[in-house]
């Protein structure tokens, strides 16, 4: 398989279901050979037309209906019977998930996009004995692959309504929604115009005397703006300041070498990636991010402070960030820590920031390699922590 | 608002050789680009993690002032997390550097920063640039709302000089002849007459040629007494 | 008669005048001034002495004209607004009358940046029209800026740079109006190879009667070589070379002979020219080029004051 998602032209019976599917125009059906066919340019890999082909002729490497139910085996072994499948972009903080669900034993699924989940998977859950399954979508308006909280709603309805003329309680499953977007604390605003000035979405206002006021409905949590804001005013809910930074530092403490990787939700699908666990061993730090534009360059240097050998920043290529500017913030905001870095005495090529997607198989996993290796060649850092004596 | 740049490091590295503990302070007042909490905090990451390096031991802390340029807050803010501290290096323009010296008795205050010039944030264009050159007479009323003190290089007061050529300065290809801005949009204006008018020798007492140059502090509006 | 100096008397005259320009050295030798000197005298009516040209320091104007007295020509001592305040400048001006001078050039100056000393501090005091009317002033009201009386007035005739090629070219002939309500008596062009554009200019100047107000002398700049000529229409600021001249200095199989060819026709275009009353020829470190010119525009010999 080269590319994530594949339709066999042979199986395909031009229903042209899956044309109406994709939100991102990428299928067509050609006229001539009657078959769906695939611009790979135009797809965006939510493969939300897998589940939709009704002849299962659409192929995706992420999302194995097999791979999902082995998934789920697993964890019923510990006798969980609670499944919450939410969306990666709107995962609500651990707490907030017990709080929303009511239940403090259950199996999380995190997943790119909601609105890919195949049918059949909430239908096999149902059947392998579990009893609720709580599904936590964004908000519509909100989705990140545009049509994903809508495909989701829809069939969730339909699930609702097969599993209760089957003879289920009606709450077996249930629909929550989250949104993570970012919040100003007017006490600590100065009113620099940063996040004004930066907001891809137009999501910020100016109010007087200069404080910051951001649209709920209009910010989609990319958190450009939190690491430039100097009255560190404003958070990005579940990516705050405090807990990624408490999270730097306990992943620097972990692992050995001391290897911290800071990434893009969105250039990596790795938990449904077969390849990941391979290649992403317990020795990297791992600290995902909304969106590559999120990286804070205080989180980098603590962890420089705190002993690290390396850090690498995964962001998307530029063309595809999903959340506009996100990935270009990234590679300045690269930059200038590069120079920073040198200027205290820290080797800048001990951070590197590589671009990964989805759209290629194994990116990811080939840029953790290629950083491990770099770092082995640079060799042993001279450790702030110790100093040289 | 005042226009400032980082030092480099190196150099605030070596007016703090031999402190032992530093304060680091911000400036949430009218810094371009902003130098605040944030800011503070990065510098303060940056002195220890050099400091470790070079086998010295040094404590940083950090804060923000709302003005550094106001000894009343200045003081009000910064006395209180003074101790122990045995020096401080101030994120503010010279001002905010003068004024904590003012109001900091116990320990030296070391700039963080170069001051550059008073400017406006072109944010489309990603740069910051002179506006005013605060020479005390404004004569932006003559010349299209654009000041020639502060954006011709030569601080010309009677039109451009030779080197305006296809609208930019003979100093910097990439800078605007002020003068031709001003023909410009004076020339929209209905009002290029204007440009013909002899304007008159400066008196450059009201800028920094007449000595340090201070003012009573109006509490209220128009509330002062008036220059001569 | 406002100073009664040679330039003055000949334009009076109604005489086609020739200025010349001569760089006094980065050093204190007067014998790189009186080379040069001996280069012009005869050729030239008067010549210009430079002020720290380019921002480059140099012997000063002041000195470098009384050497050229001694010599027996005439100077126009230049002074710039760039290194001096209007103390120093009235200083100056004072001393340089006292000493013989009696044309001063004045100009708003290079910036320092263009110079071997950009980190100095630059003046501008005064702009090049405001400096017109400060001696102006000194010489017809016998005071100086701040308005106090002097006994003896300095004798100045008084010119001004033009230059019809910087922008906004609109304004070229009112900042020209300008200067001659400061009390500009005559102005020498920056140095003229689009004659079309100096044409264009000119126009606008008879026009408005401006020529009837002032004496226009024409720039007039041999190029030495094709790398010259390419680097005055690519480098210099306010300055317009015509692709046929960069053609003409490429295929000359002698590039010195066609730039001085250039000058020479350059010279007598501007002789036919309404309303330029001369030409000022600036053969910068090429002063012999001077006299070849001169004749070969049919200029030689220069008439002599009565």
């Amino acid at each position: 398989m080269d590319f994530p998602i594949d339709i066999h032209a042979d199986d395909c019976g031009e229903c042209r279901i899956c044309p109406a599917a994709c939100p991102y125009e990428a299928i067509e059906i050609d006229t001539e050979r009657n078959v769906a066919v695939l611009d790979q340019e135009k797809c965006m890999i939510c493969g939300i037309c897998a589940p939709a082909c009704p002849i299962d002729a659409i192929d995706t490497y992420y999302y194995d209906p097999n791979a999902l139910k082995g998934y789920l085996e697993s964890k019923m072994t510990d006798g969980a019977d609670t499944l919450v499948i939410y969306c990666r972009g709107s995962a609500p903080s651990d707490e907030e998930l017990v709080e929303m669900v009511g239940v403090e034993e259950f199996i999380p699924m995190a997943i790119p996009c909601i609105g890919r989940m195949p049918l059949d998977t909430y239908m096999d859950a149902v059947n392998m004995g579990i009893e609720r399954i709580f599904v936590i979508a964004c908000e519509e308006n909100f989705c990140r692959f545009t049509e994903g909280a809508e495909t989701n709603t829809t069939k969730m309805l339909t699930a609702q309504m097969m599993l209760e003329d089957i003879g289920y309680p009606e709450d077996t499953v249930t629909l929550l929604r989250n949104t993570l977007v970012a919040e100003v604390d007017r006490d600590a605003c100065i009113g620099c115009g940063n996040c004004f000035a930066l907001c891809p979405f137009d999501a910020v206002t100016m109010e007087s005397p200069g404080i910051s006021n951001i649209d709920p409905e209009k910010c989609r949590g990319c958190g450009i703006c939190v690491p430039y804001c100097t009255g560190m005013a404003i958070e990005l809910k579940k990516s705050e300041y405090e807990p990624l930074s408490k999270k730097v530092e306990a992943e620097v403490e972990r692992t050995e070498p001391k290897l911290v990787v800071f990434g893009c939700q969105w250039s990596e699908f790795r938990l449904l990636d077969n390849i990941y666990e391979e290649h992403l061993p317990e020795d990297i730090g791992f600290i995902e991010l909304p969106c590559s534009g999120r990286i804070d360059p205080l989180h980098v240097l603590e962890a420089f402070k705190n002993g690290a050998e390396g850090v690498l920043i995964v962001a998307c290529p530029e063309d595809l960030c999903r959340l506009e500017e996100g990935s270009k913030h990234a590679h300045r905001r690269a930059e200038s820590l590069k120079a920073l870095l040198e200027e205290a005495g820290i080797d800048p090529e001990r951070l590197q920031l590589t671009e990964a997607t989805p759209r290629i198989i194994g990116s990811f996993a080939n840029a953790l390699e290629h950083f491990k290796q770099n770092m082995k060649e640079l060799g042993t850092a001279k450790k702030v922590e110790e100093g040289t004596g | 608002m005042i226009v400032t740049e980082e030092k480099p490091l190196e150099e605030i590295m070596s007016f703090l050789s031999g402190h032992k503990k530093i304060l680091i302070a911000g400036c949430d007042g009218c810094d371009q680009p902003p130098r605040g909490l944030r800011e503070a905090k990065s510098l303060a990451l940056l002195i220890e993690m050099a400091s470790k390096l070079k086998g010295e031991e040094v404590e940083t802390t950090y804060t923000t002032v709302i003005k550094q340029c106001d000894d009343k807050i200045a003081h009000s803010t910064l006395s209180p997390v003074m101790e122990g501290v045995d020096a401080v290096v101030s994120l503010s323009c010279g001002i905010g550097v003068q004024v904590l010296s003012d109001v900091l008795e116990d320990a030296p205050v070391f700039p963080g920063q170069n001051t550059m010039f008073m400017g406006s944030e072109e944010r489309e264009m990603g740069t910051v640039s002179e506006r005013c050159a605060a020479c005390g007479n404004c004569i932006l009323d003559q010349t299209a709302g654009i000041c020639p003190i502060a954006r011709c290089s030569k601080s010309l007061l009677n039109g451009p000089c030779g080197g305006s050529q296809d609208g930019k300065c003979e100093v910097d290809k990439e800078l605007d002849c002020a003068w031709q801005l001003i023909h410009d949009r004076l020339k929209a204006l209905g009002r290029l007459d204007q440009m013909d008018e002899i304007m008159p020798i400066n008196d450059w007492s009201t800028s920094t040629h007449g000595g340090t140059r201070r003012t009573p502090k109006e509490m209220m509006f128009m509330d002062r007494p008036r220059r001569d | 008669m406002k100073a009664e100096s040679n330039l003055e008397k000949l334009l009076e005259k109604g005489e086609f005048v020739v200025t010349g320009e001569c760089g006094p050295p980065q050093s204190a030798d007067p014998e790189v001034i009186r080379k040069k000197i001996d280069l012009l005298k005869g050729s030239v009516d008067a010549a210009n002495i430079t002020d720290n040209q380019t921002a480059i320091a140099r012997l000063c104007s002041m000195a470098a004209g009384v050497i050229m007295l001694g010599e027996g020509l005439e100077p126009i001592m230049q002074m710039t607004c760039r290194d001096r305040n209007r103390l120093a400048i009235q200083s100056d001006i004072l001393g340089a009358a006292s000493l013989g001078i009696k044309n001063l050039l004045c100009l708003t100056g290079d910036h320092q940046t263009f110079g071997n000393h950009p980190g100095s501090k630059n003046v501008f005091d005064l702009d090049s029209i405001q400096l017109i009317q400060l001696v102006k002033v000194m010489r017809d009201e016998k005071k100086f800026q701040c308005g106090d009386d002097m006994d003896v007035e300095p004798r100045i005739f008084i010119g001004a740079a033009a230059n019809p090629f910087g922008d906004p070219f609109e304004f070229r002939v009112a900042r020209l109006a300008k200067k001659i309500a400061a009390g500009v008596d005559f102005i020498q062009t920056q140095g003229v190879y689009d004659i079309e554009r100096f044409e264009k200019w000119m126009d606008g100047v008879c026009e408005r009667g401006l020529d009837k107000k002032v004496h226009i002398l024409g720039g007039v700049i041999p190029f030495k070589s094709l790398g010259a000529a390419k680097y005055i229409k690519f480098r210099v600021p306010g300055m317009s070379v015509p692709d046929e001249i960069i053609e003409r200095m490429k295929k000359a199989s002698d590039a010195k002979k066609e730039g001085v060819q250039i000058a020479i026709e350059t010279v007598e275009a501007l002789k036919e020219m309404k309303g330029v009353h001369g030409v000022h020829i600036m053969a910068i470190e090429w002063e012999e080029k001077v006299p070849e010119i001169a004749e070969g525009a049919g200029l030689l010999p220069r008439p002599g004051v009565a």
